[in-house]
């Protein structure tokens, strides 16, 4: 924590701002505590707290006439898994979660993942834009820096293994002043100490042989080789399987609703679906895990959730966009009125184009609703980087939330009060990138805690079981596989060439979500340009027919039934 | 490689008729679908005003579709179900197509191109309609797929964005089956259908029609439990203040067809953007020789009667054997048209009895459409009412004329 | 006076029906006339919808009115097509009821149904 003249300014700082605001101390975090009228006013509370650099900010601060919506749990109350006894368990399956359980799954111990969803990467981990970040821009003294170098050298191999796409495309900043120039190499400085790859500096006639779409406001460029982009929910699903092909266990639709904490250990983890015992508990719930670390009498940080709206563009809309991806340069002023790199305009792994996100403070921590106002805000903030890509191009658009603490930087610790829960919490950008450093560190903590070295899992295989989409292979391993399978050879959704084949696969993997929304972020059937029109009902009836299951009881996401009855169902009512 | 002298792409009513009329021809023809069924999109129409036309009956879609197919179980043209054009490429000595089927991929050749491939609805993504994405929100025709081919309904309560044709006709069938259609709403100051549709399909069942409305934002988390929509104003553009909450669990979105022209891009046809479709001539030839458009993939059309008969125009033009280049003459049209397809008149093809066809910009009484070349009136014709929704036929005869540099039509108002 | 759009034909006439002379105006042709009177006496129209079947790969076959039926005994009719299941392969055209409600009309199959 600061001390001295500094402490005082902040102190008295915030004594005139937030006079009906207590602000206490307790071993080393900062509690607030009161009532404001206004969500904004918490917010920079927070973060006037935070700027005292104690061991983490826990805002209690209420907001007048605010009654926090209750977590979304899934309709089932039952007792299917309780009595279960486990090593570690892990809250949550983003990309955190699932990152740590495949990093366990290494290690012979009894690990469960809980996932209040019906599905992985529902959250944060599937609404964002994919990028592996350089991180030229974190300051060497965070986590996010510090997870980010550590993860960075793992990721492709980790996304070979995993047999999932890594496209390294690099990122091109652009610069609307000659006058920034000279501070290239400031930023190449900056690169060489996080050791990224220099920069070149591509003046307007490269920048416009390069991306010819880029604005008139581009008066030069920086480009960096390294950067790349992955498709974020196919790479947590394949974590996920992973992660269960080596025997670790996965719990959906199960909610943590408390904990017992005795004598400094959680003893037992109340779930919508029983009592769960564990031996040690990992934190990686995300929006919620300020929650979750409460429940664990151990919460010395608040989430204060930060929403981001994206959009996403035909993939014709490439040839008037740019082939790397691209944002323009934001000053550090205005990067710190949201706290955000501002985004740009994203190639993604799969071939569209995504523009995006937004950056702005909400109460709420899983309300994804878009709405129109901000996708015109992300065309206007874009379009000096590219001009030619307009609203028509929009296929669509979602909304993610980041779980931002005060410190902004991650929470990747050891219970302070708590001796067997580890957090890896408060996970916003860099997050997707930094997940391998920060599992393999969750695990060391793991380790350090046992005391002994964890026992070796002999028969973890390196490889994920998996393949890759059909239209994507050679015409020879394509027609080995149909003739294997003639399924393989019928297509059921047009836009993507995905085939019966593999739609039947996808209801047959190591986590079956037999939803519309899961199979597609499976194999991609509903992504395309008519969005499930045409292939929505095949993918039902598939399903239908694979699973014998009564056409009631299929959903689109959640428990959302797609049949609410059959046609003879009911009499029509003269008028 | 096996060659053919045509291949269709696309077995519903246009790339049938097409199939049909080209086996006259004696040549190679394939026919290629990738459905396991022939018939296209007429499989889930169960509703009639089909064939009123062509066979002078009210047929349902898949009667239709029936009567079709089985005049080309007398030809001789080979039709390959379950077969999907994966890759096309323009080759020396035609075009090259990896087909993908059940039994493997196959190539093949094919010297003209017949592109019979529909067309596919706009989303909901696409009307700016926000809010959460849960179940319950439905393309009419996707919701008519699991209605008509599954027997199963995908809602109990509904309200339906957009008056075009299929939008009303789901309103009366679901009606029919015991749902409640709480309105149908339409973003413009007209309706988008049919007359005999607004009457059939909404008059008789009290449905309410609200225009100058549409859809904004849709509510519920894993199913849909209630919409909101606005009014619009000239520009259709939402007007703040006028947002009313509607309760029901399904929304059907009836907002527009979009020609499916992916494999015509592959092949850089040029597309028209008053259709969507490729600029044609008038046996239906796109801009790029050997490559013929039909069906709802040149231009979306209202009933299958004038689907077929473009197929039919396709064949017959790809079955005469080019005599060197076209000579083409871009057709032009006024301000109270919408389009005119053709959009060029070749003067190398047929010219006593063109097939023109058009849509107004706007609903229209007493109005004189005039064909008139190099100042020469062609041919004029008298409409009490036209209106963008019910697309126009003519016959039109150029053949006493010299080649003119310049073909327009004009809709006008009868003085 | 009752004011009814003829939808014989795309021309879609607006028509003016005397309640009481049965007068018609506003008509372009006969069709319009007939239409009209109709349309005041006892509404007509077809009725298309489905019926179930036992096959799983063909779960409804649709079919319709092989004629106008009073819109009366709307209702009555999709009474009745509730209850049906069909059971055994039938072509387009089969009548699976016969003269309903004593209409003179017959519902008929608009899909062939092989019963593969």
């Amino acid at each position: 924590m600061i001390e001295g003249k500094r402490y005082d300014k902040i102190m008295s700082e915030f004594k005139s701002e937030f006079p009906t605001i207590d602000l206490s101390f307790y071993d080393g975090c900062v509690f607030l505590d009161g009532q404001l009228d206004d969500y904004e006013q918490i917010v920079t509370a927070g973060y006037l707290a935070a700027r005292l650099k104690s061991e983490g900010v826990v805002n209690r601060i209420k907001l007048t006439n605010y009654i926090e919506p209750k977590m979304r749990t899934a309709p089932i109350v039952d007792k299917t898994h309780d009595g279960q006894h486990c090593d570690v368990l892990i809250i949550g399956a983003g990309i955190i979660g699932c990152a740590i359980a495949r990093e366990l799954s290494k290690y012979n111990l009894n690990t469960i993942v809980v996932e209040k969803e019906n599905d992985v990467a529902l959250h944060a981990s599937s609404r964002n834009d994919g990028v592996i970040h350089i991180g030229i821009d974190l300051k060497t003294s965070t986590l996010k820096h510090h997870y980010l170098r550590k993860s960075v050298p793992l990721y492709q191999s980790m996304c070979e293994e995993l047999n999932v796409p890594y496209v390294n495309r690099g990122q091109l900043v652009l610069f609307p002043q000659r006058s920034l120039r000279p501070l290239m190499f400031l930023f190449n400085r900056m690169a060489k100490k996080r050791h990224i790859q220099a920069g070149e500096v591509w003046n307007r006639k490269r920048l416009l042989e390069e991306e010819p779409n880029v604005g008139e406001v581009a008066r030069f460029g920086m480009f960096f080789p390294e950067g790349a982009t992955i498709c974020p929910y196919e790479t947590v699903i394949a974590l996920a399987e992973h992660a269960i092909e080596n025997g670790v266990r996965f719990f959906m639709n199960t909610a943590v609703l408390d904990m017992e904490v005795n004598g400094g250990r959680i003893s037992k983890v109340m779930t919508n679906r029983g009592n769960i015992y564990p031996r040690y508990v990992v934190n990686a719930a995300g929006t919620f895990s300020d929650k979750i670390a409460a429940m664990a009498k151990d919460q010395t940080f608040t989430i204060h959730p930060r929403k981001g709206i994206e959009a996403i563009l035909d993939k014709k809309a490439k040839a008037r966009a740019a082939s790397r991806s691209v944002s323009m340069y934001r000053g550090s002023s205005e990067r710190k009125k949201d706290h955000t790199k501002g985004g740009g305009i994203i190639p993604t792994a799969d071939g569209n184009v995504l523009i995006g996100p937004t950056a702005f403070e909400t109460p709420e921590r899983e309300n994804f609703e878009t709405d129109s106002a901000s996708i015109k805000a992300l065309f206007a903030k874009h379009h000096d980087t590219l001009p030619h890509i307009a609203p028509s191009d929009v296929i669509t658009y979602f909304a993610g939330i980041r779980a931002a603490t005060y410190e902004e930087d991650f929470v990747i610790k050891t219970g302070k009060w708590t001796k067997n829960i580890i957090h890896a919490a408060g996970i916003q950008s860099p997050g997707l990138t930094a997940a391998p450093g920060i599992a393999i560190d969750i695990v060391k903590f793991i380790e350090q805690l046992e005391g002994v070295p964890l026992p070796i899992n002999k028969n973890y295989q390196r490889r994920r079981r998996a393949g890759q989409p059909l239209a994507k292979l050679d015409d020879a391993t394509r027609e080995s596989a149909i003739k294997q399978n003639p399924d393989f050879g019928h297509i059921v959704c047009r836009c993507e060439e995905i085939s019966r084949g593999e739609i039947i696969d996808a209801l047959h993997r190591p986590l079956v979500v037999a939803t519309l929304d899961g199979v597609k972020r499976r194999v991609r059937a509903g992504m395309g340009r008519c969005q499930g029109g045409f292939c929505g009902p095949l993918v039902t009836q598939i399903i239908h027919e694979e699973l014998q299951m009564p056409y009631k009881e299929i959903y689109k996401k959640g428990y959302g039934p797609i049949i609410l009855k059959a046609t003879k169902d009911d009499a029509y009512e003269a008028l | 490689m096996k060659r053919y002298d045509i291949v269709i792409i696309g077995g519903g009513p246009a790339g049938i008729a097409a199939a049909i009329k080209a086996s006259a021809s004696k040549k190679a023809i394939l026919l290629i679908e990738r459905e396991a069924r022939l018939g296209g999109i007429l499989k889930q129409c169960i509703h009639d005003g089909f064939g009123l036309s062509r066979y002078k009956e009210k047929l349902s879609g898949p009667e239709y579709a029936e009567r079709e197919i089985e005049k080309l179980a007398s030809s001789n043209i080979e039709i390959k179900l379950l077969t999907f054009v994966s890759k096309i490429i323009k080759t020396d000595n035609g075009y090259q197509l990896s087909l993908i089927t059940r039994q493997g991929i196959e190539q093949i050749v094919a010297l003209k191109l017949i592109l019979a491939t529909g067309c596919r609805e706009r989303t909901g993504k696409q009307v700016a309609i926000h809010g959460t994405n849960p179940s319950g929100m439905l393309t009419a025709g996707s919701a008519q797929y699991y209605m008509n081919i599954l027997g199963q309904m995908p809602m109990k309560r509904t309200v339906i964005l957009g008056s075009g044709d299929i939008g009303l006709i789901m309103a009366r069938r679901i009606t029919l089956e015991g749902g409640t259609v709480v309105g149908v709403y339409e973003i413009k100051r007209e309706p988008s259908g049919l007359t005999r549709n607004l009457i059939q399909c909404l008059d008789d069942f009290n449905i309410p029609l609200f225009l100058s409305k549409t859809v904004t934002r849709v509510f519920g988390h894993d199913r849909l439990s209630g919409v909101q929509v606005m009014k619009v104003d000239e520009k259709m553009t939402p007007i703040q203040g006028t947002e009313e909450y509607i309760e029901c669990d399904s929304l059907i979105l009836s907002v527009g067809l979009i020609p499916e022209n992916e494999i015509a891009e592959t092949l850089s046809v040029p597309l028209n953007q008053a259709t969507k479709g490729p600029f044609v001539d008038q046996g239906m030839e796109t801009l790029i020789d050997g490559i013929y458009s039909c069906g709802n993939a040149l231009h979306v059309s209202d009933v299958a009667d004038m689907v077929s008969e473009t197929g039919e125009l396709a064949a017959e033009s790809a079955s005469i054997e080019n005599h060197g280049n076209r000579n083409l003459v871009q057709i032009k049209y006024n301000k109270s048209i919408s389009y005119v397809v053709p959009s060029h008149i070749d003067f190398t093809k047929p010219l006593d009895k063109i097939i023109c066809y058009f849509r107004s910009a706007a609903c229209l009484t007493n109005q004189i459409l005039k064909v008139v070349a190099d100042g020469v009136l062609i041919k004029s014709i008298k409409y009490k009412q036209v209106r963008p929704p019910e697309m126009e036929r003519l016959f039109v005869n150029l053949s006493n004329i010299p080649i003119p540099n310049t073909i327009e039509f004009s809709l006008e108002e009868v003085a | 006076m009752k004011q009814i759009v003829c939808i014989v034909c795309p021309n879609s006439c607006h028509l003016q029906i005397d309640e009481k002379t049965y007068q018609v105006t506003g008509q372009l042709c006969s069709h319009g006339i007939a239409y009209a009177k109709q349309e005041l006496i006892d509404p007509k129209r077809t009725l298309t919808s489905s019926v179930k079947t036992i096959y799983k790969s063909h779960p409804i076959v649709s079919v319709r009115t092989d004629g106008e039926i009073s819109k009366s005994i709307i209702p009555q009719v999709l009474t009745a097509l509730r209850q049906i299941v069909i059971d055994k392969p039938l072509p387009r055209g089969s009548v699976i009821i016969d003269n309903v409600s004593d209409s003179g009309i017959n519902i008929i199959t608009t899909t062939t149904l092989d019963g593969e």
